[in-house]
């Protein structure tokens, strides 16, 4: 048990870093969704703790009721997560069907009699499945949903999106620990479920690439912010010059007035241009 | 670096010592051009135009003479910047007025710096030409 509580514990500090880490200004969606899954699996593991410490059937019903309930939500907002990380383009049908497939098992989970997970009737011996259409096709349909995962990190990278590799490898990593819960249920054995591990060490992996991805951004940001600064600032003297020079040149009756006054305000628009950079709110890193 | 002389009447002379002189500092050689241009057409007797410290130390006399001292606060990258020619300034007893220029933003270093000297003003790049005919009609240099 004491597994799953530090798995939960880490699920809890990412999900409360990558917050951290999305709300700064200027706010980043990718971080808010991994925070969102993050924050979704952290109970995940405390109910995958007490499903296995059930002392009855009834217990062990209501909590694998529950953690399939958290599981649907997981694997949604991390898809999500997935598809904004990636940048992929999924057919509006494919989105549809996959929201409406993925709230039918949620519908079924919190209604049949038993949950999804005992779609085939109650456990023999508390958290063992027994063997049934529904909870393979679930898990199948999890595999499925991992193995989309993968191959969108795995395009992404050989697009040349160096940190889709790492993305790609802990989905990898978590799509073994999906596949040995599937052979869990269909061999009917009692070995906890590795599910909630699998997102562990993704929840791992993912964190670094992510924070590592900030930073990148943050110093390209910083670095943006700085020539625009510069070029704000450099851009004054030539304006001085132009400025003086439409004067004098007034004042020796050599432009005509209009256009003179054209110029005049091409001056004034790029002296409200620069002056509207304001200096940042980010501090550039060392 | 451009370091010269220019007479309202727009010739060019070493060894004026009139009133109403002008000093103008500024890295920019075009800029020193147009602001003696600009001093001339407004009626200021000279403006002695320096392109650094060193350019300033060179002319000592003429630019103790001025009676206005303008100032560019940044003069290059790693080169002695308004405030050392201001700190020079002080230095020599200069008598006259001085005023920095920048086009660069409060949070500059250099901005930042200069702002601690209380009694000088800051002006923004770029200035209207009525803050020039002021500066000019406060030292007696306006028609």
């Amino acid at each position: 048990m004491i597994w799953f509580a530090i798995a939960a514990g880490m699920c809890l500090s990412s999900a409360v870093l990558h917050l951290a880490l999305g709300i700064a200004r200027p706010a980043q969606t990718t971080h808010i969704v991994f925070a969102a899954a993050m924050a979704i699996i952290f109970p995940f593991q405390l109910v995958s703790a007490k499903f296995h410490g059930s002392a009855s059937i009834e217990e062990s019903i209501f909590y694998a009721r529950l953690g399939v309930a958290l599981a649907i939500a997981f694997m949604v907002v991390f898809t999500v997560f997935i598809r904004r990380y990636v940048s992929i383009d999924v057919p509006s049908w494919l989105t549809t069907a996959y929201l409406a497939a993925s709230a039918a098992w949620l519908a079924y989970d919190l209604v049949a009699p038993h949950g999804l997970l005992f779609a085939a009737g109650p456990p023999s011996a508390f958290t063992r499945v027994p063997l049934g259409p529904l909870p393979v096709a679930w898990h199948a349909f999890n595999t499925l949903n991992v193995v989309w995962c993968v191959a969108a990190g795995w395009r992404a990278a050989r697009h040349g999106r160096r940190s889709a590799i790492v993305i790609s490898l802990g989905a990898m990593a978590f799509l073994v620990t999906v596949f040995v819960d599937l052979l869990r249920d269909v061999l009917g054995r009692e070995w906890p479920f590795v599910g909630g591990f699998g997102v562990m060490f993704m929840t791992t992996v993912m964190s670094v690439e992510l924070a590592l991805d900030f930073r990148d951004n943050q110093r390209l940001l910083a670095k943006l912010l700085g020539d625009a600064m510069r070029v704000r600032d450099q851009l004054n003297t030539p304006l001085q010059i132009v400025r003086f020079d439409l004067e004098l040149a007034a004042a020796r009756g050599q432009l005509d007035p209009t256009a003179l006054s054209r110029m005049q305000r091409a001056v004034d628009r790029l002296m409200r241009l620069g002056r509207s950079l304001r200096s940042a709110s980010i501090e550039p890193l060392p | 670096v451009v370091v010269s002389t220019q007479t309202a009447n727009g010739g060019r002379s070493g060894s004026s010592r009139a009133q109403t002189t002008v000093l103008f500092v500024d890295d920019d050689a075009d800029l020193l051009g147009v602001v003696a241009e600009a001093f001339a057409v407004l009626g200021s007797a000279r403006t002695v135009q320096a392109g650094s410290l060193t350019d300033v130390e060179r002319r000592r006399d003429e630019v103790l003479s001025s009676a206005l001292a303008i100032l560019d606060i940044n003069l290059g990258p790693n080169a002695p910047s308004g405030i050392d020619v201001y700190r020079w300034l002080e230095r020599a007893h200069y008598a006259g007025k001085v005023v920095f220029l920048t086009g660069y933003a409060d949070d500059d270093p250099a901005v930042r710096d200069a702002a601690t000297i209380g009694h000088v003003p800051i002006l923004r790049k770029p200035i209207p030409f009525e803050t020039l005919a002021k500066l000019a009609a406060e030292i007696g240099g306006a028609p």
